[in-house]
């Protein structure tokens, strides 16, 4: 019976799917738009998102350790409701997908093991895209966003366990050397099983990438130096080594950049306090660039996901931050229609970069220690000379629930 | 009551609740061809408790780490017909228990402390001793093989508190592909939670057998990965997708700790494909297959594993089988009293190749599927132009009891 629904075998399973089940947040967009939510365009934008991606329109299961999509009776409709439901339950017909919507705020959460997070995003990115048009009839600057109907899954759909990395000589990757050496604070926490704490950190892309150019340094090591030092500034007695993450998207090394399906991994480049808090910003830089640099070759992404596929997922020990690749969320006009917007899983020790008209957003969840580690890494970009504040300050949003709630939750 | 600490042996070992939990501690078995004499046992295992006196000592947990007590209680050998659960009142909390009965003799031991070729050091001393004794050999204090009163870190050397050092990080056997990878799902526990084995007998002597592994280019290590892959592909004729093999190895003599009883496994990853094992081509496919061991055993090599450990958590590599190369069983020059012997784990999964008295044994042990691929295994022996008969059928292990 369950073989005949079967519309497609997306491949070997990740871990994902078991903190898909449990876990009580996916990962979630929640965007404030300029005016309340118009049903009937948000109602028709969906439908042609999912005429755009529809395997969200199928119930995904694990089977033998693959993901497969199946037929099902039901379907996914956007939901008012103040606070947003869980994927994978009956309000949403059994999808891996949720969506949302309470007086101007839309929400999308997606199961982890059918999106990461830029594939989330992509997915948004066309509902925004369709809703401005239908709605206020914004143009959108297609060259950005997938717009085109009837694409076959495998066009959209590529995790990183069915990439076969070949033709390229093994490189060792980042290891520790001890793992007493390596930083980790405890303070951190895990989140309540209430919700997860996130706030946003703004700061103007343009300031950001002429501090770089005076440094010849790329957007991603200044920011990965500016966290450093504001980690070791927080710490000041605690000298041991750092872990600074990077994800590294396999997306681009095997042509499917148009996958949705999770397709990038954390990549650890340890720096010590000598090299952050010692030496001149320069030779910092250098040394983190250096660092960098090996990880951003062909040979060593192809290597980096071997590994992964051969041990199911890495699970990195004492990372003090996973910071993601900067996704842009500019469509053309389409974008006018976005107030603000928030990027969010259930996770600790985390940065997720949106570029977003002028601005760089940084949208950071460290539980408990949310707010000083806010507060610390806009104080040291001040100091880099990057006028960075908080644009949205620490506070928690509410797990998931299973149906809707239609009174006001906020 | 306040116990002192007699020494501090590192961080925790992953195994240790697992020992907690489980039935099947790693154990060693031997039958002899004589009843045991318990007096003669008692003493050799007193010896051999003070060639390793950690042996005595009792574990505890305190801050991650384990720590060991003295304690006055007496952990002689146990007269019992089913082996005695480690760290229990029988062993007087003991990390190994040692029973006897009839013409057998059991060592159960806890892996946190010991490995497989930590608990063949010790056993080995053991028997050494006792059949020495038995022999009419009085005088074993004059005997290099049991050297006494050695501190433990001369001989307690896990490999995963060793400092590594200067090294040069090595890139790490990978699979190829992971769509298609498989495992056996009748590998595992009967319903009532038995775990059966059986023994399968190679009819050659160990130096004929050598030769012709040699002749097809292969070792005893590469021999065992054509062989359960060869019986994977055949128990599963739909199934064409890579297989993955797990080889333990000691790393005592690699990292120069050759004395060390404590965990110093490493584990390589043997991934194959069907293509090649089912091919004509056996001599090119162990080639493919002994390459990739030994690309493996290098102290970088093992090293960078250890860094891989130290860095990320939960590593587990998709494995079909666990396949350990033992080698041969001596106690000495009074070894062919054993008749038999046996090593057990609580594993579903994995083959043990060893050899006694100059012939090679297989030890299979696949929880339900063991009768099938100790079949297969039969059969694919005779294939390659080899005798192999059963010799110890399909039955359950004996599980660990709390007197």
């Amino acid at each position: 019976m369950a073989e005949r629904s079967v519309v497609f075998n997306g491949g070997p399973y990740q871990s994902y799917w078991w903190n898909d089940e449990h876990l009580i947040m996916h990962p979630t967009i929640r965007a404030e738009l300029v005016d309340e939510i118009d049903v009937c365009s948000l109602e028709a934008a969906w439908d042609k998102t999912l005429g755009v991606y529809p395997l969200l329109d199928l119930v995904p299961r694990v089977v033998e350790e693959e993901v497969v999509f199946c037929k099902a009776p039901g379907c996914v409709v956007p939901v008012r409701s103040s606070r947003h439901l869980r994927p994978g339950t009956e309000a949403v017909g059994g999808r891996a997908v949720s969506l949302t919507y309470w007086g101007a705020t839309l929400t999308l959460s997606i199961y982890h093991s059918v999106v990461d997070m830029r594939g989330l995003l992509e997915v948004f990115k066309t509902l925004l895209a369709l809703y401005a048009e239908l709605h206020a009839g914004l143009a959108t600057d297609s060259s950005r966003v997938m717009l085109e109907q009837g694409h076959a899954p495998e066009q959209y759909f590529v995790q990183s366990t069915m990439l076969i990395p070949a033709d390229y000589t093994p490189r060792p990757v980042t290891l520790y050397r001890s793992i007493g050496r390596v930083f980790c604070d405890e303070c951190v926490g895990e989140d309540s099983e209430d919700g997860v704490t996130v706030a946003q950190v703004c700061l103007p892309y343009a300031e950001l990438v002429s501090v770089c150019g005076e440094q010849k340094a790329t957007t991603d090591v200044l920011l990965l130096y500016a966290t450093a030092r504001s980690i070791y500034g927080m710490h000041p007695d605690d000298r041991r080594d750092l872990s600074l993450t990077v994800e590294c998207d396999f997306r681009e090394t095997f042509a499917v950049q148009d996958s949705i399906a999770p397709c990038s991994r954390p990549v650890p480049c340890v720096v010590t306090h000598e090299e952050v808090m010692e030496q001149s910003m320069q030779d910092a830089l250098a040394t983190i660039a250096a660092r960098r640099a090996q990880q951003v070759s062909r040979d060593y992404i192809c290597s980096h996901l071997a590994m992964e596929n051969t041990f199911g997922l890495l699970d990195l020990k004492r990372p003090c931050i996973v910071m993601s690749g900067t996704y842009d969320v500019r469509l053309g006009e389409a974008t006018d229609h976005l107030r603000r917007i928030e990027f969010y899983d259930c996770s600790l020790r985390t940065a997720r970069l949106l570029r977003l008209g002028d601005s760089l957003l940084i949208n950071l969840q460290y539980g408990r220690r949310t707010q000083a580690y806010a507060d610390a890494l806009v104080a040291t970009l001040q100091e880099l000379g990057v006028d960075a504040g908080i644009s949205a300050q620490p506070h928690m949003v509410p797990a998931e629930v299973a149906s809707p709630v239609v009174e006001s939750g906020e | 009551m306040a116990r002192k600490v007699v020494f501090n042996g590192g961080p925790m070992s992953p195994f240790w609740w697992l020992d907690h939990e489980t039935a099947y501690h790693n154990k060693f078995q031997v039958t002899l061809d004589h009843e045991v004499d318990a007096s003669l046992l008692a003493f050799a295992w007193d010896k051999t408790k003070r060639v390793y006196p950690l042996i005595d000592w009792v574990p505890d947990l305190v801050d991650g780490d384990v720590v060991f007590y003295e304690d006055e209680r007496e952990n002689g050998p146990i007269c019992s017909p089913v082996p005695v659960c480690p760290g229990t009142e029988a062993c007087a909390g003991r990390a190994f228990s040692l029973t006897y009965w009839g013409r057998t003799v059991t060592m159960s031991a806890s892996h946190s402390i010991v490995d497989g070729g930590g608990i063949n050091k010790i056993f080995s001393k053991l028997m050494y001793a006792y059949l020495g004794l038995q022999a009419g050999e009085g005088d074993l204090g004059a005997l290099a093989e049991l050297r006494e009163g050695r501190e433990p870190q001369a001989y307690f050397r896990p490999l995963s508190t060793m400092d590594l050092g200067e090294f040069e990080l090595q890139p790490l056997v990978t699979f190829r592909k992971r769509k298609g990878m498989f495992d056996d799902l009748d590998a595992v526990p009967d319903a009532d939670g038995h775990i059966h084995m059986s023994r399968i007998k190679i009819q050659a002597s160990a130096d004929e057998f050598i030769n012709s592994c040699r002749y097809i280019g292969a070792n005893p290590s590469t021999l065992m990965c054509l062989i359960m892959a060869k019986a994977a592909y055949r128990l599963h004729p739909r199934r064409f997708g890579d297989l993955s093999f797990v080889l333990t190895m000691s790393a005592r003599s690699v990292l120069g700790v050759p004395e060390s009883i404590a965990n110093c496994s490493t584990n390589l990853l043997i991934p194959v494909c069907h293509d090649d094992v089912m091919g004509e081509d056996v001599r090119g496919a162990a080639h493919k297959v002994r390459s990739v061991i030994n690309s493996q055993r290098s102290v970088d090599y093992i090293k960078t594993l250890s860094a891989f450990y130290e860095t990320y958590d939960w590593i587990f590599a998709k494995r079909y089988a666990v396949l350990t190369y033992m080698g041969s069983i001596d106690f000495g020059p009074h070894t062919w009293h054993v008749e038999s012997f046996e090593m057990t784990d609580e594993s579903t999964d994995s083959m043990f190749l060893t050899e006694l008295n100059g012939e090679f044994y297989l030890l299979l042990q696949f929880g339900k599927a063991t009768q099938a691929y100790t079949e297969a295994i039969v059969d694919i022996i005779a294939d390659y132009g080899g005798v192999a008969t059963i010799d110890l059928p399909t039955h359950a292990i004996d599980k660990d009891v709390v007197l």
